[in-house]
């Protein structure tokens, strides 16, 4: 059984491994900053506290974790259950579900365009489960687009989260349809050394 | 008209016919004869596709895309059969380019996505894809370029006009997301100018963005796993590297045309770069009450996106299709308990003292200047934790004649103006909750005993970042030398981990005795240095020497651990209290 939170940036743990990168950063700053170098030096598990911690975007306060129960196999239904919490006012959200490649991965009964989750509150928040079946067809990685609406009185807020389904293989029900038709983005190496991602410019 | 002075500020690196004597010999987009061997010029505009949001922010607008100049990029000339670079040029403020090569060659131009400038002002930007090239170290992961199809320079000038284009066909994104890098690069553009009308000499530091089709909204585990692979599960920067991420996997969040959102984290790498933030950062969602150092950041970056981009609609678009989007209107929206504690409180203030729109209390406008003067001074070095009473402090005792109006704002959104001080002293709105005022508390360090109670009352994810989980104190040394600080957890009660048990083993890493006790931990701080550090994994308390502490004042951040450790047993109390000393030490 894999239980995941997707609840974003656990900054504790996203930072534990942020000191391995700095390694590979220069950057000399010569505006006037503040240097944390001295608290990174001591920490053991508290890098959450540290001024230095992560800054992400603002988001609606609704989230979801889900459990995927069984291993995904192509062409076998696998069944998700989604816990959804709305952490403003504990009232209904709505949810819409979409497959990023419907050839990949799809639904065993096709979810309404946009399903209200019924949420039951506990302490000041609520909390609404609902389960999803669905047919992986091919191996490999594969998102399921979760998409929650909270109605309040600043209007509509809306987060979006993706989940991914790593499937494994059942040769005999595999359907062996290309991937989706995406260009591929060439890793080059340029007359500096310097790695570029060349992509065509349109001529007018 | 500053505007424009800066808008050509920041192309001044541009080639200039001046400083190259190739240049010179020809400069105009007309055809003329050549004679073999002499110089030949392509110029013309380099663009992207920039894709708006609809009005009311209800996802992208792609029927409604518009071509606007790539201003600042690199432009190259390349020979396309040895692909030596032949020439070089910046894109002007209109997006215009020259290059120039000898007759009959075979070329191509290309746009990196960079800006570069060296002097005053200057800056370093790149564009880069955080999935590719994963062994290699992040400042080495590729650059996004686009490239023109190859051409001959032939015997006369030409013009050649390339445009970045979005790849969307209507239904997906079929082709190459080629004007998303750009997209990207020009908003960067657009929110430093803001910058050098105050500040035309600014050196701004190197930073890198990294944007990717598989930036996705699920998280991995680590940090470094999801850079590699894309699960960075959202747009965030990051102070140690310097550099932003970027959402970018369709259907689900992208954000290079979100242009607000890449302005508002641009704001963190001003924070860093210019002023100090004294965030503890992590997941924050709007209208929860905040660490006061994390309302103030995040207020500050997304009025700064307001003002940089001149729109107080903040837009974020999501969803299947970037059918879906959610705004913030600055002027307008309040959203949760106002206060100190609220990043829409923070950046409504903010966003009302820059605009000149009367509405409710905002009758005035300070403009960017005196909101710069302060970042960059006062909040830089204040003793203080960096927060809204910091700042309002310095810009109130820096514009006494707007102290009133800066009072009414601050009413208007529950924060108590008249007398405000760094520590806000004398606020009295609590949130209705307690364990959240006096926000300082003083202690002598004498050895007298200070007791003071965390509380998780406002943060159902361990995310421990929210309104009373850190509790500060204040501190006055007035004879330098060492310190013992020593916190002891009053309450909850609870048995202490059998004798002999090491929580800093890798063997008990598992051990329940590493989450089901309280955990205090603290950081003593010294206008934005942390000089000291208490962050054991000790059971209930914390000793900790500072050696050689110069007289000045001093702050501490007082943080329950067990409020930001995912961990901890959900039946582990809300509320932990902690009796506090700071002693003479030898």
């Amino acid at each position: 059984m894999i239980n995941v939170s997707a609840n974003i940036l656990a900054a504790g743990l996203l930072l534990l491994s942020v000191p391995v990168l700095v390694a590979c950063q220069e950057s000399e700053l010569t505006n006037p900053r503040v240097d944390v170098a001295s608290a990174t030096a001591t920490d053991n598990h508290d890098l959450a506290e540290l001024p230095s911690a992560i800054r992400g975007k603002p988001s609606a306060p609704i989230s979801v974790e889900y459990v995927i129960e069984g291993t995904p196999v192509a062409g076998q239904t696998v069944e998700l259950e989604l816990t959804f919490t709305n952490s403003h006012d504990g009232s209904s959200i709505y949810v819409s579900y979409r497959s990023a490649d419907a050839d990949a991965l799809s639904f065993v009964t096709t979810p309404a365009e946009k399903m209200p989750i019924i949420m039951h509150k506990e302490n000041g928040r609520g909390k609404g489960k609902h389960r999803l079946r669905l047919v992986p067809r091919k191996e490999g990685r594969h998102y399921l687009n979760v998409l929650m609406e909270l109605e309040t009185e600043m209007g509509q807020l809306v987060k979006s989260t993706s989940i991914p389904i790593d499937v494994a293989s059942l040769g005999a029900q595999l359907q062996n349809k290309p991937d989706r038709q995406t260009p591929q983005r060439d890793v080059q190496v340029d007359s500096e050394g310097e790695a570029i991602i060349s992509m065509p410019a349109r001529e007018e | 008209m500053f505007l424009l002075f800066t808008s050509l500020l920041l192309v001044a690196c541009g080639k200039s016919d001046d400083d190259d004597p190739v240049a010179s010999s020809s400069s105009t987009m007309s055809d003329q004869g050549s004679e073999a061997g002499d110089p030949v010029t392509v110029s013309g505009k380099v663009r992207y596709e920039l894709v708006p949001p609809f009005p009311n922010c209800s996802g992208l607008d792609y029927a409604s895309a518009e071509l606007r100049p790539i201003r600042g990029a690199t432009v190259h000339l390349i020979d396309a059969n040895s692909s030596e670079l032949i020439d070089s040029d910046l894109a002007t403020e209109s997006g215009d380019y020259a290059l120039q090569s000898t007759a009959q060659r075979e070329v191509f131009v290309r746009v990196r996505a960079e800006l570069k400038q060296v002097g005053s002002p200057a800056w370093d930007v790149d564009v880069r894809d955080n999935t590719s090239n994963t062994n290699t170290s992040l400042g080495s992961r590729p650059l996004y370029v686009v490239d023109s199809n190859s051409f001959t320079m032939g015997d006369s000038d030409q013009v050649r006009n390339f445009t970045a284009a979005t790849g969307w066909d209507g239904a997906s994104y079929s082709g190459y997301r080629a004007a998303a890098p750009f997209a990207i690069l020009d908003t960067v553009y657009e929110v430093m100018l803001l910058v050098l009308e105050v500040d035309p000499a600014a050196q701004f530091a190197p930073l890198d963005i990294f944007w990717s089709t598989n930036n996705s909204t699920f998280r991995a585990a680590s940090l470094n796993t999801g850079i590699n692979s894309g699960a960075i599960g959202t747009s965030f920067y990051v102070p140690q590297l310097n550099s932003l991420f970027l959402l970018g996997m369709e259907d689900d969040d992208t954000e290079e045309f979100d242009r607000h959102v890449i302005a508002h984290e641009w704001g963190h790498y001003f924070e860093d770069n210019f002023s100090r933030s004294d965030s503890a950062g992590g997941p924050h969602s709007l209208g929860q009450r905040l660490d006061m150092r994390l309302a103030f950041s995040e207020g500050w970056a997304t009025a700064f996106s307001g003002m940089a981009l001149n729109n107080p609609r903040f837009c974020d678009t999501v969803g299947s299709q970037q059918r879906m989007g959610f705004g913030i209107h600055m002027e307008y929206d309040q959203f949760g308990p106002s206060g100190w504690f609220n990043e829409i409180s923070v950046l409504s203030i903010l966003y009302d003292l820059w605009d000149t729109q009367v509405d409710g209390a905002d009758v005035s406008s300070l403009g960017f200047q005196p909101l710069f003067d302060v970042l960059v001074n006062e909040q830089a070095e204040t003793s203080a934790f960096a927060s809204v009473f910091s700042f309002m402090k310095a810009l109130k005792a820096r514009n006494p004649e707007q102290a009133t109006f800066i009072d009414s704002l601050l009413a208007q959104h529950s924060i108590n103006g008249p007398g405000l001080d760094a520590y806000g002293s004398n606020e009295t709105n609590d949130a209705s909750a307690p364990d959240v005022l006096p926000i300082y508390t003083d202690i002598i360090p004498d050895g007298t005993p200070v007791t003071l109670c965390a509380n998780s009352q406002f943060d159902g994810g361990y995310s421990g970042n929210k309104l009373s989980e850190y509790r500060y104190l204040r501190m006055l040394v007035t004879n330098p030398g060492s310190y013992i600080f020593s916190i002891s957890t009053q309450s909850p009660a609870s048995p202490l981990p059998p004798p002999g048990f090491d929580c800093t083993d890798p063997a008990n890493a598992g051990d329940p005795n590493n989450f089901q006790h309280s955990d205090p931990d603290f950081l003593l701080v010294r206008r934005g240095q942390v000089v000291a550090a208490g962050q054991s994994c000790t059971a209930n308390s914390e000793v900790t020497t500072a050696d050689d502490l110069p007289a000045g004042d001093y702050v501490i951040s007082l943080l329950e651990f067990r409020y930001a450790d995912g961990n901890t047993p959900p039946d582990f109390p809300e509320q932990s209290c902690f009796e506090v000393t700071v002693s003479p030490g030898a």
